[in-house]
């Protein structure tokens, strides 16, 4: 799923270090969200949206695959 | 699990594995067993001990300390586990068919007999366990 994590991060001036921290992740989970390599649980969306304040829809893009 | 939580296990174990170097030592037994209690008790030890050491690395530093529970516990790393524990499970069935045909092969028929009694027994697991977390969740 694609998201706008990165651009919302830089966005408010902060590192991805800052974002772990908010997000008691790892840095490199921050990585892996901002390439879209791991897609987050519902409840780590909701606390990615909350940092960012901002809505789930806002950050994550829904694309619905190709039947 | 939290960090200091996972040093003590990490004591645990080493004290395991002490005790089997001394049951291996200071027990009667066949020169078999005490050299495979022996062994595992080293592995134990040694094992752990450098888990312990570099813990006490990580637990001196307070933030460090943070960043490695985090590690530890988040939820990629839960996923990441997960599923390599899944990939693991599924080579492992594939490895162990493909020696039953090999031991087949080889005119062994008791031993590739096992892989197959050993795959089905995991396959028959994980069709129950299937089965409880589908009613569970």
């Amino acid at each position: 799923m694609k998201n706008r994590i990165e651009e919302l991060r830089k966005l408010r001036g902060m590192t991805q270090q800052d974002l772990a921290k908010a997000l008691n992740v790892s840095r490199q989970s921050v990585i892996s969200l901002e390439k879209g390599k791991y897609n987050p649980s519902i409840l780590l969306a909701y606390a990615i949206a909350k940092v960012f304040g901002t809505t789930i829809e806002e950050v994550f893009l829904f694309e619905e695959e190709p039947k | 699990m939290s960090t200091k939580r996972r040093f003590v296990l990490y004591v645990i174990y080493a004290i395991l594995g002490v005790a089997l170097i001394t049951v291996a030592n200071f027990v009667n037994m066949s020169q078999s067993l005490q050299t495979y209690l022996a062994s595992f008790g080293t592995a134990l030890l040694a094992i752990n001990v450098i888990k312990m050491l570099r813990f006490r690395a990580i637990l001196a530093d307070q933030e460090k300390a943070r960043e490695y529970d985090t590690r530890m516990t988040e939820e990629r790393t839960v996923f990441l586990v997960r599923r390599a524990r899944s990939i693991v499970f599924y080579v492992s069935l594939m490895v162990q068919l493909l020696l039953a045909v090999v031991f087949q092969l080889l005119d062994q028929p008791v031993i590739s007999q096992v892989f197959c009694y050993l795959t089905a027994a995991q396959g028959i697991g994980y069709f129950i366990v299937w089965r409880y977390l589908d009613s569970k969740y």
